[in-house]
């Protein structure tokens, strides 16, 4: 077998910068602009929506009686799946020491940057009285009454706000020295809260020890954070007494979902960076689809799994409600479009296509893919939460079906706008690329020459 | 004196710096390599060279912060032991949760901070930003202090301990900028000394923010049926019952009113004004009223006054003049006129009613107090307490 070596993008140090800072020098264009325009629409319509929400109550979202939760945490829990991302790119692969890494770490974490409070505000929106949501918070009152502990959604606070923290800190700790970089290269305003932003950073030795050495201990803190995070939102559902939800493998299974997903929107943020920032290009090769195609794999695979072990004991056990509900889901007709939407975009696509180096090498297919495995994501969340509470039905009066309603649709539309938004122009005040890290990359690539073959390998760490 | 060389090519830096250290002999912590990424650690010749705690503290505070959440959980669970149905109020895997996320979140706040701190203190030489340009494009700089090493070092060791506060004092600064904006600015009723004055069980943290202080009925909430009235816009007609009283104590006063009152009248309950003291209760009592009047009196008063009115109630002992008993002989002599007067601009400790509640039902809740009082004294005979 072919050993393969990573290549890091063997220019001068001088342009990886200029590379890096492109994007933020050149001057908006049009179709940047429509875009921004677009997305911004639909945040204020999303907001008028709530607003209007708000003044008549939540009966303006289409909540029926067994279906209580819906599509607002259908969506919570498929921007928490994505923000994953983040952490797991930037902390795995540190600790892991991969190469490709600096490629992918700095646009992974700006993602949670921005997924994660779109998915923090979907439980508020969904409050009845969201002016009160400040109660979670275990603060001192004159009654003293204290949250409910034993609530999923206080631990779903407490998790969330680590993870943002954590996630905020991180990026800005490893974005320092860039901002001290990309400073002396504009004049102005810019120059000024670069200056404020960049903590006085002059890339010496002893901080660049002491910058390793956050960046290590941020990888190691943050990675349970990560997996507490998606276990607790899992909890919501396997702690209630819902027959479909209340199962001790949802931990896990949503942990995994929660990769997939991420990863997915990773590789769909490369895709789109390799094709509409030309400047970007040396820095994503077929190399770094390739390698990412591979992780990506390996969890579909894992999620595959678990989504079937979901069923086996309980089909194993004769339980009647799990079976009830596998057959509801599967061959009713109302859930059938999209439970076979996602065994195919999430288990059957994924493990035909990414199987081939050929596939994973390919920036359009693998874009295509990505897509797809997040509509999959998507219907996932809303086989488990609406798909749970509509075949859960025992009562004589719990009769109607539950369909969204616009107030919902544009809610939802509002974060992805808003997720766009801020992405798009975050590209254009900071660097998405970590320099430093491409530069340490292309710093330690050493090429040699062994029995008539170029090998590429990187000098080991101190 | 200092001398700054750059260099290209990391090899060329090498030399260079070995150099200086041979030939020169500049003392190697007066030597600054500056480069925009990490360089190993391993072929550099020697140069400032600094310990580092970043670890160690972490560890620390990780420590610390689980001990903080397990603390918080516990607290809350010692703080108002709510009847559980033999349950403990938080079980212990829970606690856990709570006691881990804190932990975490000290780590990653703790370990920011640390490595902000550390990288500022070892910063050692005051340099203009525009000497960072020569690193900025991927250079490598080498940094020498050479004749002023001495001066410079016994400088650092003198002012050992200014150094830190320098270090520090933003941090301490800002730290002290967010206790003062979450303990002071904010929907707060009362001066920020005279918060727990009265009170001879303060809360924990209770810096941070004061839940008394919020809007009784909150933006999406719907109207008590009792509050129905008069609460949400203040009524401008007189209410036909009441219209022999003098104005303004026969409707719902302002908030105005009330402050102009309580600083023209430094005790309130003394000076009742004769036309309010000999009037008689002017709101009839029937069975619409009386259930009336207990739901009031359960809204406003119970939680302190306590259920049959003997100043038990459940957050009684939070208050160092305690709040009243009712059925008190002293309280059982004064007129419906002065039970109403009080009950409107309050006592010492009480707050004032009468911006709260229409008149009628001030009235209404005096009549409820007479119930109490009846009640208490057959409990009671002799009239004792």
């Amino acid at each position: 077998m072919k050993i393969e070596y990573f290549k890091a993008s063997g220019l001068p140090y001088r342009e990886i910068v200029e590379r890096c800072i492109d994007p933020m020098r050149s001057k908006m264009r049009t179709r940047t602009m429509i875009l921004l325009t677009v997305c911004a629409l639909l945040v204020l319509n999303g907001l008028w929506r709530y607003y209007v929400q708000i003044r008549l109550g939540l009966g303006q979202a289409g909540y029926t009686m067994p279906v209580y939760w819906a599509t607002y945490i259908v969506t919570f829990v498929f921007w928490i799946g994505v923000a994953h991302a983040g952490a797991l790119i930037s902390a795995i692969l540190r600790i892991t020491g991969a190469e490709w890494k600096s490629s992918v770490t700095r646009m992974a974490e700006v993602l949670t940057l921005f997924t994660l409070p779109a998915a923090a505000s979907f439980p508020l929106i969904h409050l009845g009285r969201a002016g009160i949501f400040f109660y979670m918070l275990p603060l001192p009152t004159e009654r003293l009454l204290w949250p409910n502990f034993r609530s999923p959604l206080v631990w779903d606070f407490f998790a969330i706000s680590t993870y943002l923290t954590g996630s905020v800190l991180f990026l800005y700790v490893t974005m320092v020295p860039d901002i001290a970089i990309i400073r002396p290269w504009f004049k102005g305003w810019r120059n000024k809260v670069y200056t404020i932003l960049a903590w006085d950073w002059r890339g010496t030795q002893e901080e660049w020890r002491r910058m390793k050495e956050a960046a290590a201990l941020f990888s190691v803190v943050i990675l349970p954070v990560v997996i507490s995070v998606h276990t607790i939102v899992s909890w919501d559902f396997a702690m209630q007494m819902v027959p479909s939800w209340h199962t001790s493998v949802f931990g896990p299974f949503f942990f995994v979902g929660a990769l997939f997903s991420g990863m997915a929107a990773v590789v769909t943020i490369m895709a789109l960076f390799k094709w509409t920032i030309p400047a970007f290009d040396p820095f994503f090769t077929k190399q770094h689809f390739d390698f990412i195609g591979r992780v990506w794999m390996v969890l579909g695979l894992a999620w595959g799994y678990l989504y079937f072990n979901e069923f086996i004991p309980e089909y194993y056990a004769n339980e009647i409600d799990k079976d009830d509900y596998m057959q509801w889901m599967a061959f009713s007709g109302r859930f059938g479009f999209t439970f076979w939407g996602m065994i195919i975009c999430n288990v059957l696509l994924p493990f035909v296509c990414l199987a081939f180096k050929e596939f994973r090498e390919t920036v359009f297919p693998m874009f295509v893919l990505s897509i797809f495995v997040n509509i999959g994501m998507y219907l996932e969340r809303w086989n488990i939460v609406i798909g749970g509470l509509e075949v859960w039905n025992p009562l004589a009066y719990n009769t109607s079906l539950y369909v969204p309603t616009i107030t919902e649709v544009s809610i939802v539309l509002m974060t992805f706008g808003g997720v766009i938004f801020g992405y798009t122009l975050f590209i254009r005040v900071m660097p998405i690329l970590p320099i430093w890290e491409l530069l340490e990359t292309q710093s330690r690539q050493t090429v040699k020459e062994f029995a008539g073959e170029k090998v590429y390998y990187f000098k080991s760490g101190e | 004196m200092r001398v700054s060389a750059q260099f290209d090519d990391f090899e060329k830096a090498l030399e260079a710096h070995k150099a200086v250290l041979s030939e020169a002999e500049v003392n190697p912590d007066n030597i600054e390599i500056r480069s925009s990424w990490p360089l190993f650690e391993e072929p550099l010749p020697p140069h400032l060279h600094r310990p580092m705690h970043i670890r160690n503290f972490v560890r620390f505070l990780w420590v610390c912060g689980a001990i903080g959440g397990f603390s918080l959980v516990s607290y809350c669970q010692l703080d108002y032991p709510l009847p559980t149905s033999g349950q403990a109020l938080v079980p212990l895997p829970i606690d856990a949760i709570i006691t881990y996320e804190c932990a975490q979140i000290t780590a990653l706040i703790m370990t920011a901070t640390f490595f902000f701190i550390e990288t500022k203190m070892f910063r050692q030489r005051p340099i203009p930003h525009d000497e960072d340009l020569d690193v900025a494009s991927g250079d490598i700089a080498l940094v020498i202090d050479g004749p002023r090493a001495e001066a410079a070092k016994s400088v650092l060791e003198k002012g050992g301990l200014a150094r830190i506060v320098r270090a520090y004092s933003s941090f301490i600064i800002g730290f002290l900028l967010i206790l003062l904006l979450s303990g002071c600015v904010g929907p707060n009723d009362r001066p920020f000394t005279q918060t727990w004055a009265t009170e001879t069980n303060p809360p924990a943290l209770g810096l941070v923010v004061r839940m008394r202080a919020q809007p009784s009925i909150k933006d999406t909430e719907v109207p008590h049926a009792p509050y129905a009235a008069g609460v949400y816009s203040m009524p401008t007609k007189v209410d036909p019952d009441l219209a022999q009283l003098p104005e303004p104590y026969g409707r719902l006063l302002t908030p105005e009113e009330l402050t102009a009152y309580k600083k023209n009248v430094a005790y309130p309950r003394m000076n009742t004004p004769a036309a309010v003291n000999a009037l008689p209760n002017p709101v009839p009592m029937n069975a619409d009223n009386e259930n009336r009047a207990k739901i009031l009196y359960q809204q406003n008063c119970q939680f302190c006054h306590g259920v049959t009115g003997k100043g038990d109630g459940q957050v009684a002992p939070l208050y160092a003049p305690a709040p009243a008993d009712l059925t008190r002989k002293d309280l059982v002599a004064l007129t419906d006129g002065q039970l109403y007067w009080t009950l409107t601009l309050g006592p010492t400790v009480m707050p004032p009613f009468g911006n709260k509640m229409t008149a009628k039902d001030r009235y209404l809740i005096v009549h409820y107090m007479r119930k109490l009082q009846e009640a208490g004294a057959q409990a009671a005979p002799g009239g004792k307490k």
